[in-house]
This record gives structure tokens, C-alpha cells and sequence, in this order.
């Protein structure tokens, strides 16, 4: 039916389904800023609309409720190709960060601008409580608000956005526009679905009902016969080729366990077959026409189940190894099923699958046991984390197609490179055949390290030959996606009453669920992450990675050093208090100084034997003694009401920058003819502000302003090889990787000039705005001129400079995270008071960005402490699959009082001395928390979530 | 594909609801994701013939069904207890869009506003079977609600509720909404239902669920009974 409506002011009439959801008719006529991220739940605000002149879930809304509406999207903002106020003090203030939902942001700002010029804190708050915010935190969208506001009144900005940094430098430090900023909140078409032509197929899965069974049977004909239907995957017909799903350097160290489909299903949510059809009702009608016979097995949901005498094998097929085979494996595989597939270790794991074991690792210095008897005090206690989603705004989404007789995936992914290599296993064709395009990423978190759609999607299409669109349902995100690994920590510690740590050992047992992909190297960072903060000479670690049928584990921000944080400064608390010792007193006097040397990384290897180094630059204490006189450590802060108490607690927290030794990055960067320059990175920006990184290492070593540089990253045609963004790489390695190419396109750009002017290479530099200067005779060349002549048809060519970072040292962000925290003893009930974030990250480059990421993990890790869990029923289906159920943590969740502090340490490696900033962040809530809890109410919650009802139960009130 | 009616009259809506179809006035629970009624086939949207209306009538407060939770918390004579239990609903966009009516017609065990309008002592004006009719609220909780299309709800002025939901995060299901004033104690008790009295309270079966165990809410609930008639009496 035809209905007439008020769209950003103008009038229309269109032809509608009266029952369509209103956000899908905007979409498809244009209004791409109204978006999806919960398929209609109305919780995160990616769908928000202005209609009738407030604001509203547009997928709450049928088409029929247009009639006669007035209804503004954030398209309105723009002022032909200006930005609003809105949009472009967003920017300044950092928050435009991964920005799925940063256009809906901006209009609900913007709105309420309009009905309230002098909105305070408190309306800021109200208005965005429908706006689900994972990356950048939502303390600077007040201070956006504050610098629209500041703007109007008095013509400019009057909040500084941040600290700055390095005064002798132009760029680096400095805040500045992001390079993508501009599309995102002006809602740009620049996120995957934006690129999906009209008449693409899609791509649907069926999912397996059962936790563990055989596929006995599967009956795809009638599916097949369906007019619409192109093509119906399963395991029967897939390639059978083993590969995992993590993208990490290869060889990896993870187990390739699984093909597309498997005859074997391991968890509810499982691959069981996958339909290509001419559109999502048809392959829905399809998928519900296979027929599957399973025979159901027992599954195993915890480590302590997997661990059981006769628990059920999540593997049990053969098993093989790419290099160190055991001697003993042809008697290994003597029993193995075949139903099970494979498992291909590409190196010794110390894997068992015979006993659900994916993966092990131990190692440590000195004698533990020794100290523990020796000291005056020794605690233990065993700590366990949940199952936690990353909960990206952007689901895990592909659109592949055919081009040439190429390949061509356009992607949301961390890690292009990754993508490419495993599309091409899985679909038996080399590298070349297969481009990789990343798009501006709607949200990663770990989560879009691991290839788990673009594998099925982009076989898909190399079977077909269609253009094919996959999205992960918000349900799939929760169940057949990468979560947090639940782990069970045990902690051993021993002290004297000097405040002196005299040993610390750890027993890791983690939970893998269906599938190994990273089931070692994020449990490995419980130990390898937390172990080398301490300054002790007796250290022990052992781990074990378990199958079991619980929804997939994986790569999420932080890997698994938030758990091991939660675990060993909880312990660190504990063994305070029984010594009787400051905590505080107790982290100053154990934590590493800058040159100690760790010789605990011998056995933090991931896999392979490490290197022991020195720290290198350290900012811990001053954090911790700048975070402590922050929050009034050491004074007890009184109530008014009875019923509530108040506690402080804090955690001392480091991470890494990429991993050195294993990781690799490569940068080019051109010389155009017009002496504008393009910077081609293999990095993968994921929102966070790489691609702007390299752009200031262009501008601060050439002396150009930013309009005259342009950063292409993560397509595996015209960029080079980079591992991907992961492990906190991005700064340290793509950024270096990037000043390397810039460093040789300089040295380059002043041979070349020397050529043309004559002149000596060793008397010139650059100078802004992009001139070639000779200290000796004054001489100026233009960057322009440069470049043109040496294209000319008697020029030397093109001048491009190539860069490559790969490295054994180790650039290491430290930190200290402090919280208050109000509970009430009646009812469990906990507040976040305060909580301070203060983090050493070398040189912030882009300190704004910085800020909102570290504001963005904080609360994040808030949420894992004390809100999110993904509960399972009996037979292992996930019973909080969407967000109201799962608990993500929104603006009320935010702590009252919240600051981020950047603490100024130059490191000797990172470029311009920056580190890593926003997977150290995710380290320090839990502990923290848990620790002012105790200092509260003398409660010690020792798992996830800290529920009121476990404070209660600790209490014994219940 | 979904058959949408644009209700003219109360009979006709009346009408349609008895043939099985749903009334459709904010929207927000029939359209979200994992609704209860989100699947059925025809929706009568009634929005033209119910009031938008907030009023004082005598000793009443009377809000017509199609306010919404936002313009019940924007009203400048709503009483703050009432726009306390609105702003229960964390989400400004959601609150633009749930109705009172609505909110009330789907007798929710993790309700907004129920506990609080229990408490209050509010009555309902509908249009069913006999036509016109003013009944209890707690008359329409205790049946689990009817086919009856709800007008209005008319709350005494001068009744002083206390209320207090219990949830992990804001946005998040509540374990417990609960209410009290001078005529006693009403809550909504997720997984387990809505008691009308402390008697009740105590007698519930309750049920573990996602937000939290039964020993957990029973705890709870009797706790915040109590601390909450105190608060009323003090």
C-alpha cells in the first residue's frame, strides 16, 4: 500500500508492506544510518529514529504507524557535506570509535539539543539510555555534549578533550580528527551490509538442537527440490578439509578439530547444514525441510564434568601432528571413532583428547613448595569466570561474490590476511584467488579474530558462484560465536609479614567448549600475562584447556588475563589481609621495576620456549600511587544510610603490545603524483583509531596536514601482509610497520631530491606544508614537483617506501584500577561508586581515542564482574541469548564517579615510545570490585558474576 | 504476513480481539524480539480510539491507556512515586513507545508498574462484554487479565506508595517489583507470579530463573516487605 509520510522533512509517498518493520523500509530506501544489532529488541539504539518528534526503536514500528508520521534519521544531520555541531563534536571527543550505532548516537543528540540547549549531566543520561555503547564507554559523550554546548555560546571549544603529549612533536599525542570519523557518524555506507547488491543470495545454518550426537542421518532433497534454492551444504558434501577457526600466525597453536561440517555435533548451535537460496524466506522454508536423524550423547558442560571418569569425548577421532609427533600415537589412535573426524595438532600442545584435553602448558621458577613452607602466611583458593559474549554492535556478517574468477569476501574482521589464508584452505585454492576487503568493523573485541562465517560464506559462494549474504542472528552471537573461555583458577600464594610475596602458583583449568581454537594461547594469559607483574623468585603455573559442549570459546579483549587478574589479585588481597599487610603496601613492594629481569617468561611461551627479557618502561607505581590518592586509599568512607557500606579495592594490571617474536606487520606508503601520499597498511582497524595512527606518523615525520594523506588498510590486494588486531598489535607492531614505511619513503623522497637538486642528500630535510629544504643553500623543493618530475617520462621512478616490523622486544602497557563500591547488606545489592582507570600506555598517539577505549574496556570488564552471564539449561542451550536476558552493562550500569587517567611513560621500542591501551583495560574491574566488596561487607565473592544473591549467600543471610 | 486493523470503535475492536487478534497500541512488547504474541496474525490497532490523555478528576488521577511511560513521567501532576515506577523502564526510547494499557494488559510477572498501581489502589475502566465497566486492578490481575480493552486507569491522588524493583543491570528482567502502601503489598515475582498481600508473598511458590534462585527472591521479597511498610508508615 502506498503511504505518505515526513522524511527528513521532505514529503513521501511509498509503496509498503503495512506490517513490515519500519527499520527495514528506511534501510532499503537509503537511510542506512538505521541499523540492526538486535533484531528487534529494542535495546541497543542501533535503530533509533526521531518519529513524531521522539525518539524510537524503529524495528519496534510497523510501516502502517508511518502514516502521516514525521520521521528524521540521522541523515538529516548533514548539512550537504557538513557535518552538524552533534556529529562533529563527537568526533573531537573520541567516542566515534567502532560507530555501528554513532549516527543514532548523534540524532538522539542532536534532538535533544534541540529540546534542551543547556542539557545537564542528568539529561545526557536520560537520553541516551537507549543506546547500547560497548567500545568507547559513555563518559565522553558527555563531554561532547559539553563541547557542542561550549561552542555555541562562545564560537569555540572550551573543554580540553584530553591531555596532549610530547611537545615537540606536531601529531603524535595530540587529538585529532579521526580519519574515518567523518563516514562513520555521518553514516556513510561503509560496514559490509552496506555493500550488498541487490538480488544476493543468502546463506542460512541449521543448527544442531543437541549439546553432542551423530549426525545419522540427513535428508536434503526436498530442501534442494524448493524452487529459490541453490545449493545445500552439509557434511556429506563438504570439503573434507580440517582447519580451525582462529586467526592467529600459522602454525597455530590450536588443534585443527573441525571441517564446515562435521558428522559430529558438539554443541547446541552446531553446524548441522547450510542453504543458499534467492532470499532469507526461502532458505528459512528450506532449512526446515532437512531431515536429521541424531543419536544424542551425553555431554559434558564443565571442566569438572570433562575431567570425570567415563565423561564423554567431545573428540575422539584420530589424531595427528604437522611436526613433534609422539612415538606412542599409532597405539593413541587405535580406539579412535571415525564419526569424530580429525584432530591435527600442527605442534606438540600437550593435548589429550582421549581426556577432553585440548591443550596443556606448565612451567615456573624456583621452588614453590619450599616457599610456601617457609613463610609466615600461605592462602589458596579457587576462583571461577563465566561464559561471556562480546556482544559486538555488528554481528558477525560477509558478503562474498565472484569477480574475474576471483574470490572477492568482504569482511568484518580483525584479520584480513587470516581470513584469506583459511578461505583458501577451506575452498582448496590458492592465496590469489581469494580477496579480502575489510570494511569498517561494527565492533570486534576478539570475537572477529576468528573466521566463523566468512569460511562457510565464502565457500559458499566459490560453490556456486553467487553473490551471497550471511549475518549471524543475535541468538547465533550468544550461541555459535566466540565467548570468554569460563575458567576455574587456583591460586596459591605465600607471604611474609614484611608484605614480601614469597611464591605464587597457579592451576588454570580452562573450558574450550566444542572446538580449540585459541585453547591455549588465552588460557595461557591468565599466567603469562599476570605472573610477570610480580617481582618474585618462586612462580609455578599449570594448565589445562578442556573440551567440552558448551557454546564455542575463543579470542576475546584481554584473552584470558582478566581472569587470571581476578584470580591472582583477589588471592593477593587475601593474602594481605590474613598477613594483616596494606594491600596497597603489599602490590608496591612486589610489582616489577623498570630493568628487573623475567625469568618466569622462560615458560610463558605459548607453545614454544620463551624469551626472558628485562622490563622495559613502567608506569605501574605511579599508578598505583596516583590512583591510591585518587581514591583516598586507606580512609573509610562512611554511609548515610545504615543498611550500605562502603569498600575500596584495586588491581595492579599489565598486558602486551602484539607478540613479539610470532607477529609480523608491513606498511607501504606512496608518493602521489601530486605529492599527496597514500599509506597502504596491512593493519586492521577495527574502530580503534590505527588507520589515524598512521596517518600522524605520516604527517609528524613529512611535516603534511592530515588532507593530504590517505590510509587504506586491511585489503590483502593492494596492502601488505599483517598478522591482524589482535593481542593489542595494532599500535606497536602495524603502527611501527607504518613508521618504518614512512622513515624509508622519506629517505627516499630526499635521495631523489638530492638527484633533482643537486645537491647534497646529507643538507636536506622536510619541511611543512611538504617541501624538500637544503640547510646549505636554502633551496626549496615542493613535494609536488618531486613527485612529478621522478614520474616524468625521464624520471626514476615512483618513490614508494616499504616498511616491516617484527621483533623480540616487548613494549608492555602497565596500569592500576581502583574501585568504590557500595553494598548493601540487606540485599546484596552492589554500586560502583568510583572506579579509576589509570594506565601506563607509553605515548597515547591518539590520546581522545585512547581515553574512551580505556573508559569503553572498564566498563566492559564492569559488565563480566557483576551483570553479564550466558546460563545454560540442563542440555546446554543457551537461555539468555539476547540482551535483556544476557545483561550487558548500559549508561546507568556506568559507575558514577569515572575517570581514565593516561600515566606519561616513553617507551624505548613502540612507536614515537607508545603502547598498547585497550585490552589491558578489560584486566581490572573484576578484581577491584571483588576486593571492595570484601572491604565493604567482608564478603568474598569468588566467581562471575558477583550477583547480590552470592553477596548474600557469603554473607549467610540466605 | 500480518492483517493489521485500524479499530474505529470500541465494539469493533472488542469484536476482532474475540476472533484472536491483539491490540496494538505502543507496540513495544507485541513487536519485540521473543515476544509471547509476536506471532500472531492480525493486530488491531487501537491507538485512535483510546485516550492520549492524562487528567485529575475529582480525586483521581485518570490516564488514558495510550499514555506512555515517558509523557507519565514528563506529566507535571504525576505523582513521584508513579513517575518513579515509569522510570523503571531504563530506555527513554522505550518508554515513548509502552503504553500504561499496555504495560498492564500483558499481567507480566516482571510487570513496570503493576506492583506500584496495586499499591496505589488504582481501577480500570474497560470495554467487554457488558460494555463499559470500571473494575479493580487487582480484580484484573487476580483473573490474569481478559479480552477486555482497557480505557483508562484512574489512581487515587493522596495514596503514598514505596516501591522497589530488584535486577542484576537496569535493563535487565526483574527478580522482584515490588510495592507497597496502606492497603498492604503487591509484587511481581519473575518465573513465580504477582502476590497481592504478604500472605501471598509468603505462600508463592517461587522458581529459579536467570535472575536468580527461588530461596533468593523468597529472601528478598519478605525483606523488602517489610523495610517497605515501614517506609509507607513512617
Amino acid at each position: 500500500m502506498n503511504i505518505s509520510f515526513t522524511l527528513n522533512n521532505k514529503k513521501v509517498t511509498w509503496n509498503l508492506e503495512p506490517d513490515q518493520r519500519v527499520r527495514e523500509a528506511l534501510y532499503a530506501h537509503g537511510c542506512v544510518t538505521v541499523r540492526d544489532s538486535d533484531d528487534g529488541e529494542g535495546f541497543t539504539g542501533s535503530d533509533i529514529i526521531i518519529y513524531n518528534g521522539m525518539p524510537r526503536s524503529s524495528n519496534l514500528m510497523l510501516c502502517f504507524q508511518l502514516e502521516g508520521a514525521d520521521v528524521r534519521t540521522a541523515e538529516s544531520l548533514k548539512k550537504g557535506k557538513a557535518l552538524n555541531d552533534v556529529q562533529e563534536a563527537m568526533i573531537k571527543a573520541g567516542v566515534v570509535q567502532s560507530a555501528y550505532n554513532s549516527p543514532t548516537a548523534a540524532l538522539i543528540l542532536t534532538h535533544l539539543l534541540e529540546r534542551k540547549p543547556d542539557a545537564a549531566r542528568y539529561d545526557v543520561k536520560e537520553a541516551l539510555s537507549s543506546l547500547f555503547i560497548r567500545d568507547a564507554g559513555y563518559e565522553h559523550f558527555y563531554l561532547a555534549v559539553r563541547l557542542v554546548q561550549e561552542k555555541r555560546k562562545t564560537g569555540m571549544y572550551q573543554s580540553a578533550v584530553s591531555p596532549t603529549f610530547r611537545d615537540n612533536l606536531s601529531y603524535i599525542g595530540k587529538p585529532m580528527d579521526k580519519v574515518d570519523g567523518y563516514a562513520l557518524v555521518s553514516g556513510d555506507k561503509v560496514f559490509v551490509e552496506d555493500k550488498v547488491e541487490p538480488g544476493s543470495y543468502v546463506l542460512k545454518v541449521l543448527r544442531s538442537p543437541y549439546a553432542m550426537a551423530y549426525i545419522r542421518k540427513i535428508d536434503t532433497k526436498e530442501a534442494e527440490a524448493l524452487e529459490g534454492v541453490e545449493a545445500v551444504i552439509t557434511h556429506e558434501n563438504c570439503p573434507d578439509v580440517y582447519y580451525m577457526q582462529a586467526g592467529q600466525g600459522n602454525p597455530e597453536p590450536s588443534p585443527y578439530d573441525r571441517r564446515l561440517f562435521n558428522r559430529k555435533v558438539r554443541h547446541v548451535g552446531d553446524r548441522v547444514a547450510a542453504v543458499v537460496a534467492k532470499d532469507e524466506e526461502t532458505a528459512l522454508k528450506a532449512l526446515s525441510l532437512i531431515h536429521v536423524e541424531y543419536e544424542p550423547l551425553k555431554p559434558v558442560f564443565t571442566v569438572e564434568e570433562a575431567i570425570a571418569d567415563g565423561a564423554s569425548l567431545v573428540h575422539n577421532g584420530k589424531v595427528s601432528y604437522v611436526s613433534g609427533a609422539p612415538d606412542n600415537l599409532d597405539e593413541y589412535n587405535r580406539n579412535a571413532d571415525e564419526r569424530d573426524g580429525q584432530v591435527i595438532y600442527q605442534f606438540p600442545l600437550h593435548g589429550d583428547i582421549r581426556h577432553n584435553i585440548a591443550a596443556g602448558a606448565h612451567g615456573g621458577i624456583g621452588d614453590v613448595e619450599k616457599a610456601f613452607r617457609e613463610s609466615d602466611a600461605v592462602v589458596e583458593a579457587t576462583y571461577q569466570t563465566s561464559q561471556v559474549q562480546c556482544t559486538p554492535l555488528e554481528p558477525h556478517v560477509c558478503y562474498s561474490r565472484m569477480e574475474n574468477g576471483r574470490l572477492v569476501l568482504h569482511c568484518s574482521t580483525q584479520v584480513p590476511y587470516h581470513v584469506r589464508r583459511i578461505v583458501a584452505t577451506v575452498c582448496r585454492i590458492p592465496e590469489n584467488k581469494v580477496h579480502v576487503i575489510k570494511e569498517r568493523v561494527g565492533g570486534g573485541y576478539g570475537s572477529k579474530q576468528d573466521i566463523l562465517v566468512e569460511d562457510l560464506c565464502g565457500y559458499a559462494t566459490w560453490l556456486t558462484g553467487k553473490n551471497i549474504y550471511y549475518r549471524n542472528t543475535r541468538e547465533e552471537e550468544f550461541i555459535a560465536n566466540s565467548t570468554r573461555h569460563p575458567m576455574r583458577l587456583t591460586v596459591k600464594m605465600s607471604g611474609n609479614k614484611d608484605g614480601r610475596i614469597t611464591g605464587i602458583y597457579m592451576d588454570v583449568r580452562a573450558n574450550t567448549g566444542p572446538y580449540g581454537n585459541h585453547c591455549l594461547t588465552v588460557p595461557m594469559n591468565a599466567s603469562s600475562k599476570t605472573l610477570p607483574l610480580f617481582k618474585v623468585e618462586n612462580m609455578y603455573y599449570d594448565l589445562t584447556t578442556y573440551y567440552t559442549n558448551i557454546p564455542p570459546a575463543g579470542a576475546y579483549q584481554g584473552y584470558g588475563a582478566p581472569k587470571g587478574y581476578f584470580a591472582i589479585m583477589s588471592a593477593m588481597d587475601e593474602l594481605a589481609h590474613k598477613l594483616g599487610v596494606d594491600p596497597l603496601e603489599m602490590a608496591l613492594k612486589n610489582v616489577v621495576d623498570e630493568g628487573y629481569m623475567l625469568e618466569i617468561l622462560k615458560g610463558l611461551g605459548e607453545g614454544r620456549e620463551g624469551t626472558v627479557v628485562p622490563v622495559g618502561s613502567c608506569g605501574v607505581k605511579e599508578a598505583l600511587k596516583k590512583g591510591a590518592e585518587m581514591i583516598r586509599w586507606g580512609v573509610r568512607e562512611k554511609s548515610p544510610d545504615p543498611d550500605w557500606e562502603i569498600g575500596k579495592g584495586f588491581a595492579m594490571i599489565q598486558q602486551g603490545s602484539g607478540l613479539p617474536g610470532l607477529d609480523q606487520s608491513n606498511a607501504q606508503c606512496k608518493l602521489l603524483p601530486d605529492g599527496s601520499i597514500v599509506l597502504l597498511s596491512g593493519g586492521a582497524d577495527i574502530g580503534t583509531g590505527l588507520d589515524t595512527i598512521s596517518a600522524k606518523i605520516v604527517c609528524e615525520l613529512l611535516k603534511v596536514d592530515p588532507s593530504r594523506v590517505t590510509v587504506v588498510s586491511g585489503d590483502t590486494d593492494s596492502c601488505l601482509f599483517d598478522t591482524g588486531a589482535y593481542a593489542s598489535s595494532g599500535t606497536y607492531f602495524s603502527g611501527n610497520a607504518s613508521l618504518n614505511a614512512v622513515k624509508d619513503l622519506k629517505e627516499k623522497m630526499l635521495a631523489e631530491a638530492a638527484l633533482q637538486m643537486n645537491e647534497d642528500v646529507k643538507d636536506l630535510d622536510v619541511e611543512a606544508p611538504g617541501f624538500i629544504v637544503c640547510a646549505k643553500s636554502g633551496a626549496r623543493l615542493s613535494y609536488e614537483k618531486l613527485s612529478h618530475d621522478s614520474l616524468a617520462g625521464d624520471g626514476r621512478g615512483a618513490i614508494i617506501g616499504t616498511g616491516t616490523f617484527a621483533t623480540g622486544n616487548s613494549a608492555i602497557p602497565y596500569g592500576a584500577h581502583f574501585a568504590q563500591v557500595a553494598v548493601n547488606k540487606v540485599t546484596g545489592e552492589i554500586r560502583v561508586q568510583k572506579f579509576y582507570a589509570l594506565q601506563d600506555a607509553g605515548t597515547p598517539i591518539n590520546p581522545e581515542l585512547a581515553l574512551c577505549q580505556m573508559y569503553g574496556a572498564a566498563q566492559k570488564s564492569i559488565g563480566h564482574t557483576l551483570y553479564e552471564d550466558m546460563v545454560l539449561d540442563e542440555n546446554g542451550k543457551c537461555i539468555s541469548a539476547d540482551f535483556t536476558d544476557y545483561g550487558v552493562p548500559m549508561i546507568e550500569e556506568a559507575p558514577e564517579d569515572f575517570k581514565a587517567v593516561l600515566i606519561d611513560v616513553n617507551d624505548q621500542y613502540g612507536p614515537f615510545g607508545a603502547k598498547s591501551i585497550s585490552e589491558i583495560a578489560t584486566n581490572g574491574a573484576a578484581p577491584a570490585i571483588a576486593n571492595a566488596i570484601y572491604d565493604a561487607v567482608g564478603a568474598r565473592v569468588r566467581s562471575w558474576p558477583i550477583t547480590p544473591e552470592k553477596i548474600l549467600r557469603a554473607l549467610g543471610k540466605i | 504476513m500480518r492483517e493489521i486493523f485500524k479499530a474505529s470503535e470500541l465494539q469493533e475492536a472488542f469484536s476482532l480481539k474475540e476472533k484472536g487478534a491483539v491490540y496494538f497500541a505502543g507496540g513495544s512488547e507485541i513487536l519485540r524480539l521473543g515476544s509471547s504474541v509476536g506471532k500472531v496474525k492480525s493486530l488491531i490497532d487501537v491507538n485512535s480510539i483510546l485516550s492520549h490523555e492524562i487528567k485529575k478528576e475529582g480525586g483521581f488521577l485518570v490516564i488514558g491507556a495510550a499514555v506512555t511511560f515517558q509523557e507519565i513521567l514528563e506529566c507535571g501532576f504525576s505523582p513521584e512515586w508513579l513517575r518513579k515506577a515509569v522510570h523503571l523502564m531504563a530506555s527513554q526510547a522505550l518508554r515513548n513507545q509502552a503504553t500504561i494499557g499496555g504495560n498492564i494488559a500483558c499481567v507480566r510477572d516482571d510487570s513496570y508498574l503493576i506492583p506500584s498501581l496495586l499499591a496505589s489502589g488504582a481501577s480500570l475502566t474497560v470495554y467487554g462484554t457488558r460494555g463499559l465497566a470500571s473494575i479493580p486492578l487487582e480484580d484484573y490481575v487476580r483473573k490474569g487479565g481478559c479480552s477486555c480493552l482497557i480505557l483508562s486507569v484512574s489512581i487515587p491522588s493522596d495514596v503514598k506508595v514505596a516501591l522497589k524493583r530488584f535486577s542484576r543491570s537496569a535493563s535487565s528482567h526483574s527478580a522482584l517489583n515490588i510495592a507497597a502502601s496502606s492497603r498492604g503489598v503487591f509484587a511481581c515475582v519473575k518465573s513465580s507470579g504477582i502476590a497481592l498481600s504478604v500472605d501471598e508473598l509468603e505462600k508463592l511458590e517461587y522458581r529459579d530463573d536467570i535472575t536468580g534462585s527461588g530461596e533468593y527472591k523468597k529472601y528478598l521479597a519478605l525483606e523488602e516487605a517489610g523495610r517497605l511498610m515501614k517506609e509507607v508508615n513512617a
